[in-house]
């Protein structure tokens, strides 16, 4: 710039300026507060999806902890169940346990305004725990698919697909077990739990020393219910050489 | 000047100064964000810092929690050296782990979660529910805003979320109940012999040079323990005289002065006529009740029966069945004014009437119980008892304070502070540092005559109280010492003749079982009641079906026999086993039979499945934190022992 420009000059100067730059400069000071404020209530929006997401889970976790000491609805009550339901509305009677019902309900909530949150996630396991608390492993196995489909991280999947095999166990599907923990058993942190699972089947399809090698392993990883696994160990037939 | 700057300061320069002047402005506190402003970290985990103070903070903690918990049983050795720092520095690094996976995951706390949670605490709670103004106490007390607790009440509910999820959501199937309860309550058909290692007695004593050779391979067995012999000068009421007599002046002068608290109270029997009458009564009402009272007043002098009367008129519910009846009364029972008007009556005497602040009374007594001073002799032991326990205290605390300055003045003998203090010098026996009888059954007594003090330096010790709740008091000092030291062959020679044969009997006696089962094996005829081994004949022992828990057959025993394979094709499992004591047996196992969990019931069942439901579930969580902290990126620097603190 030279210095000896008059006032008229300057003036002159800068509405040249502004004539030029006007819009970039207003528009760039819109994009920069429409950012700022749209990064907040963003951040606003996650913030309260996220609380209600969490106490929704927090419902569902109360229901799924009375599923754990209510005892299930035995086939006599069962039956009354069906009967009511065949004589009231012919379409339900299926599933006539209203602890499972409402569990399913809450979590359908979970996974249809909250799917963007783990807690979908998560109120599938909880789903799940309660159907197998209540006799339903079959629909346990089916919840328990889906949620691997939609885990959060590789880890919380591996820890979906632990507790599918044994439901899949439990419900003596063992080929499709086998299945879950090949696909998972890389995981380092489930080995042991895995190695457990591999055992349990061994021993169904009797297959005794390899129940044999699978349980010492489980044991050697610190696998869960440990003392359990020990006595499965020691229940096992001496081997057949000696 | 100025003119030249306001110029000047228009052109290229102003922009100049205000660009340099914002640039301290612009970076100023940026320190605080770009790491921990030069303070030492001890560990990071995805990038986010621990920093030294932090983890001194959560051991300084940790240590106070632990002296809570602990109490007395607290032992500050136990929590020095860099272990302590370890552990606690391993929490935080777990804790971190888990904040940044729940961050990560984008966990969040309802606020209706954080409000139930807020008034679930006890500390916030009165009479049993929350109160606004306890919180905002409690929450003031300990320096914090409702806000600052919130936050960090959000933040540990956070913290425990991942591992809540985790946890409750964790389940056992029936296949894996059935299977627990199937082996937890399994019961096998137990048979066992028993080949007891007497039996089994080497014929020769072992030889010299054995007894050498242990003698010289285990000299820890053979040490005498380190003792001590102590003086000490011994503090209690009775050294201090307090069964001495007390003089018959003395107690009755303390008669004198109790008179008022032993004596029993002035009892009255009272009734009384209540005409009732609110408290904001108008004139006009209390005029009409005094009116109605004296008129009753009137008729009873006249001569009508009180008790009739009262049941007629009065308006005290209570009393006027009973014919006005209050029953005995003591000074303080009643409204003060009509106890003033009650205690001035004599017997059967009708007051005027007296306006309380339930109406107006017309009160009577009818029999007066005069206070009672029991006498002299009936309080004399107790008053004596009194008097001498008060002087022996006095004179307790006196002597506890002149023997702890006198021994601390002469560190080097406790004769100059018993003469002065007319009290004798005792001796105790040898004592090893698991004490003895007595005062010196008491650790503090041992642990202050083993310090280094009293023990290496040879001083007094300082005055010590074994047991608070006693007027006990002692000063000690080491009369004689003996170190630990190995005991002479000769001395332990016997022990150790026992102890080698001991052991050559019992190798004998595994043999001769493990012989025995090698030939049970063989036979193909069932076991008989009674086997041979040797020329001797040993019964076999057979109890029968047995759970885990029996307690009919010794337990090494029951838990061999729950280790044996699984008998297959009625060929018994048999196995064998050397107890601590010696003796050999040998254990057969010919059935088992699996717990039954529909015998069982569904109680046991439902609580077994929740009990391994919640054992799954802490794994669960366990290796999950252990699958997060493997995909973390943590970094450790190496500890530092720890600065003095």
């Amino acid at each position: 710039m030279v210095d000896l420009q008059t006032d008229e000059e300057k003036a002159e100067a800068i509405k040249k300026w502004w004539k030029e730059n006007g819009i970039a400069v207003i528009s760039g000071v819109a994009i920069g507060l429409a950012a700022i404020y749209g990064w907040r209530a963003w951040t606003n929006y996650q913030e309260q999806i996220g609380q209600q997401a969490s106490l929704a889970f927090e419902e569902l976790l109360v229901t799924v902890s009375q599923a754990a000491v209510v005892p299930p609805p035995t086939p006599s009550d069962q039956a009354d169940a069906d009967e009511d339901a065949d004589a009231a509305d012919a379409d339900s009677g299926v599933d006539a346990n209203p602890l499972i019902t409402l569990a399913t309900e809450q979590q359908a909530r979970l996974s249809d305004e909250y799917s963007s949150t783990p807690y979908a996630f998560f109120g599938q396991l909880a789903v799940a725990k309660a159907q197998v608390d209540q006799g339903e492993a079959e629909a346990a196995a089916e919840i328990l698919r889906s949620a691997m489909q939609q885990a959060p991280t590789p880890l919380l999947k591996t820890l979906a697909g632990l507790r599918l095999a044994r439901v899949l166990i439990a419900t003596q599907e063992y080929d499709a077990a086998k299945d879950v923990i090949k696909r998972y058993d890389g995981d380092q942190s489930y080995a042991a739990d895995f190695a457990a699972l591999r055992g349990d089947i061994a021993l169904a399809e009797q297959r005794i020393e390899d129940a044999r090698t699978a349980y010492e392993q489980a044991l050697a990883g610190n696998a869960a219910a440990a003392q359990l696994i020990r006595l499965k160990l020691q229940d096992l037939p001496a081997p057949a050489d000696s | 000047m100025l003119l030249e700057i306001r110029e000047r300061a228009q052109g290229w320069m102003a922009w100049a100064i205000v660009i340099l002047i914002s640039i301290p402005f612009a970076l100023w506190g940026i320190q605080s964000y770009l790491g921990g402003g030069g303070e030492p970290v001890v560990a990071s985990v995805n990038g986010a810092e621990i920093t030294e103070a932090q983890l001194n903070q959560n051991v300084q903690r940790t240590r106070m929690d632990m002296r809570a918990r602990l109490g007395d049983a607290y032992d500050p050795a136990l929590f020095e050296g860099t272990g302590l720092r370890e552990r606690v520095l391993n929490q935080m690094i777990e804790a971190q782990v888990m904040l940044d996976a729940s961050q990560r995951l984008g966990l969040r706390v309802a606020d209706a979660v954080l409000r139930s949670a807020i008034a679930q605490e006890p500390a916030f709670q009165k009479d049993g529910r929350f109160d606004k103004a306890t919180y905002a106490q409690v929450l003031q007390y300990q320096g914090l805003t409702p806000a600052m607790f919130e936050q960090s009440l959000r933040r540990r509910l956070l913290d425990t979320q991942l591992e809540r999820v985790v946890q409750s959501t964790a389940f056992a199937t029936q296949t894996e109940v059935k299977q627990s309860l199937r082996l937890m309550h399994q019961q096998r058909d137990i048979r066992y012999i028993k080949l007891p290692h007497s039996d089994f007695a080497p014929s020769e004593p072992p030889d010299e040079d054995a007894l050498h050779a242990y003698y010289e391979q285990h000299p820890d067995d053979f040490k005498s323990p380190e003792q001590v012999k102590l003086s000490y000068i011994l503090l209690s009421p009775e050294t201090l005289g307090a069964d001495q007599p007390v003089s018959a002046a003395d107690l009755h002068a303390l008669y004198e002065e109790r008179t008022e608290t032993l004596k029993t109270p002035e009892q009255r029997t009272l009734r009384h006529i209540l005409i009732a009458l609110p408290a904001d009564a108008d004139e006009a009402a209390i005029a009409k009740a005094r009116e109605q009272a004296a008129e009753v007043r009137e008729r009873l002098l006249a001569g009508e029966d009180f008790a009739t009367l009262a049941g007629e008129v009065s308006d005290d519910p209570l009393s006027a069945d009973q014919g006005g009846d209050l029953g005995q009364i003591e000074r303080g029972m009643l409204d003060p004014i009509v106890e003033q008007a009650a205690f001035s009556l004599d017997v059967n005497e009708l007051s005027e009437p007296v306006r309380s602040r339930f109406g107006y009374h017309l009160l009577e007594v009818t029999a007066i119980e005069p206070s009672q001073v029991p006498p002299f002799d009936e309080v004399a032991d107790e008053l004596r008892k009194e008097l001498q326990s008060r002087s022996a205290e006095g004179a307790f605390y006196d002597y506890a304070e002149r023997l702890a300055t006198l021994s601390y003045e002469v560190p080097d003998s406790l004769v100059p502070a018993a003469e002065e203090l007319g009290l004798t010098v005792q001796q105790s026996d040898w004592l090893d540092r698991s004490g003895g009888e007595g005062i010196f059954a008491n650790p503090k007594v041992m642990t202050a005559a083993f310090s280094d003090d009293v023990l290496n330096l040879g001083n007094n010790s300082e005055l010590l109280e074994p047991d608070p709740q006693q007027l006990q008091a002692l000063v000690l000092r080491i009369d004689g010492h003996r170190p630990e030291a190995l005991r002479p062959f000769e001395e332990v020679r016997d022990d150790i003749v026992t102890i080698l044969s001991t052991r050559q009997a019992a190798e004998a006696a595994l043999e001769a079982a493990q012989t025995l089962a090698e030939r049970l094996r063989q036979e193909t005829t069932p076991v008989a009641e009674a086997v041979e081994v040797a020329g001797t004949s040993y019964t076999v022992e057979a109890p029968g079906l047995l759970e885990r828990q029996s307690s009919e057959v010794p337990s090494p025993v029951l838990r061999e026999a729950f280790l044996l394979p699984r008998p297959m094709d009625e060929q018994p499992s048999i196995g064998t086993l050397a107890d601590g004591a010696g003796d050999a047996f040998v254990i057969l196992v010919s059935a088992v039979q699996d717990g039954q969990d529909e015998a069982l019931g569904a109680e046991v069942s439902a609580a077994e499945s929740r009990a391994l439901a919640q054992r799954i579930g802490r794994a669960d969580f366990s290796h999950f934190v252990s699958g997060l902290e493997a995909s973390a990126k943590i970094e450790r620097k190496a500890l530092a022992s720890e600065s003095a603190d």
